[in-house]
């Protein structure tokens, strides 16, 4: 069906008519872009979202009446838990130590506490092998064995700050999947219109095919192809100008990201092939679908 | 070789292109179609190449019924027919030979035998040395002889010519209908439309005259007669 003759006479149709191929597969370059930097936020957000929840440990703070004995016994206890790590021991020495450390430029809030009346509870820092332990780690000290002793722990600021990453993520990838449906809408109708004005300047080259008796999709088959080929086009386009973009804004995501990066260079690199065959699906869907669409309304055989 | 029963054509809501046609055509005849504009030879003539199907009635072609025949081997059909217009359809920007071998291409013949054929073609019709002008260099008469060696190189067993010679001088209308005769000569049945009566009235063929969508007249040696 498609031979070698087929293939050449779609290459010359694109190269015929130069601009609206240039149109064309600029708004397609557009689209393909628009996903796949969508999807590149995406793995970067959620590369970051994956990261925080790893170094998540679990603080718990002791109400100012406990002894030093009774921490000790619940830092046994955890030792012996197989689901934990490590556990830090911190005094109210240490505390006040790591809080003077914190607010040494702030002389105010440096004075109100003194060693002889210090405020902070004693803690004990408790890092998981997995962190989706945590939670059922944290009841035992929320109401749960030690709930009695125990004044707060970090989990629900934690919590806190993964569920508003978590929300981020979800709004970015809301817009970006509208923004994607809005621009692919936009490249259907301008392949489509590309399509149609290729079928309406070779009218006279169509009649003269169906009235020497070539088949039906011989006469189909280059429009096709040209729809494919805006998509590929399009594609090689915005993978490049996607790479160069990435390897340009490298300085700048260490700094945003720091050592994080790793995390996401391992995600982008599991990604890649991903969402380059997402676009490679799009592209050439895309292009075929709305010359289909284009024949099927202004190519009557 | 041809046969029409009871063909119908209409147009909605009410124009009735053909009524009631019926007609026999044999194997290497060489008839003209005569009638005032309007008269319904477009219209049959796109029956006959399967442009458009009949709304009632038969058009056997060859043993098939060309008004019932699927969409797919439309194509097919024809090439076993060959058409040339008064207005050519040849494309400019493609040389003679290129136009010729083009309709070889489209139905994806090997190059070998394009190369072969087409040059045997267009000696038949007198176009050596011209291969490789374009449209526009030529004669309106050799414009038409590339058109049917276009219509020529599937060797098709009818050739039909609409108003082949509406565009052409005196001179270049003789030329054009010696050649018909001389393809019908070689066993091709040829149906020829036309305005002219010269033409008609010199050739001393059957005459089918047609009028507001029936077959008023024909005649075995016929005349132009409106």
């Amino acid at each position: 069906m498609v031979n070698i003759r087929v293939l050449k006479n779609a290459v010359r149709n694109l190269w015929r008519n130069k601009w609206l191929t240039v149109a064309t597969v600029t708004v397609m370059t557009l689209t393909l872009f628009t996903v796949a930097m969508f999807m590149v936020i995406n793995v970067l957000l959620s590369s970051t979202i994956d990261e925080v929840k790893s170094r998540i440990d679990l603080e718990v703070f002791f109400k100012t009446a406990v002894t030093q004995d009774q921490v000790m016994a619940v830092k046994n206890d955890m030792e012996k838990n197989t689901d934990v790590k490590s556990v830090k021991y911190i005094s109210k020495s240490d505390a006040l130590a790591t809080f003077k450390d914190r607010n040494a430029q702030d002389p105010t809030v440096f004075e109100t506490i003194t060693d002889s009346e210090n405020p902070l509870p004693q803690s004990l820092k408790i890092t998981l092998f997995q962190v989706e332990k945590l939670e059922s780690l944290n009841t035992l000290f929320k109401g749960g064995r030690y709930g009695d002793i125990v004044q707060k722990t970090s989990y629900e600021d934690n919590r806190k700050t993964i569920d508003g990453f978590i929300n981020f993520g979800k709004s970015v990838r809301a817009i970006g999947l509208a923004l994607s449906l809005i621009f692919l809408l936009t490249s259907l109708i301008v392949v489509f219109n590309t399509i149609r004005i290729n079928i309406y300047t070779r009218k006279d080259e169509i009649e003269i095919m169906k009235l020497v008796g070539a088949t039906n999709w011989y006469i189909r088959w280059p429009f096709i192809l040209e729809g494919a080929c805006y998509g590929l086009i399009s594609l090689v386009i915005s993978t490049v100008v996607l790479l160069i973009g990435l390897h340009f804004i490298n300085p700048y995501l260490a700094l945003y990201l720091g050592d994080f990066r790793g995390r996401f260079y391992d995600y982008l690199g599991l990604y890649t092939i991903s969402i380059i065959g997402i676009q490679l699906l799009i592209s050439v869907v895309l292009g075929v679908v709305s010359s289909l669409f284009a024949m099927t309304r202004y190519l009557k055989i | 070789m041809i046969e029409l029963k009871n063909v119908y054509k209409l147009y909605p809501p009410e124009i009735v292109a053909l009524k009631d046609v019926n007609l026999k055509i044999d194997s290497g005849e060489f008839i003209s179609l005569v009638g005032p504009s309007g008269a319904g030879k477009s219209t049959l003539i796109k029956l006959l190449i399967a442009q458009e199907r009949p709304t009632r009635g038969q058009i056997m072609i060859g043993g098939r019924d060309i008004g019932s025949l699927p969409g797919k081997h439309v194509p097919y059909f024809r090439r076993k027919v060959g058409v040339i217009w008064q207005d050519f359809k040849l494309l400019p920007n493609k040389t003679v030979f290129e136009n010729v071998a083009y309709a070889l291409e489209v139905v994806e013949r090997p190059e070998a035998e394009i190369n072969a054929r087409v040059p045997r073609i267009l000696s038949l019709v007198g176009l050596e040395g011209k291969e490789h002008r374009f449209p526009d260099e030529l004669s309106g008469g050799e414009v038409q002889r590339t058109a049917i060696a276009r219509a020529l190189v599937h060797e098709p067993y009818l050739l039909i010519a609409d108003e082949p010679t509406g565009n052409l001088d005196p001179m270049n209308t003789d030329d054009v209908i010696n050649l018909l005769l001389k393809i019908n000569h070689m066993g091709t049945t040829i149906l020829l439309a036309t305005h002219n009566k010269d033409v008609v009235d010199n050739l001393k063929r059957r005459v089918i005259v047609l009028e507001q969508g029936t077959i008023v007249s024909d005649k075995k040696i016929g005349k132009y007669a409106l």
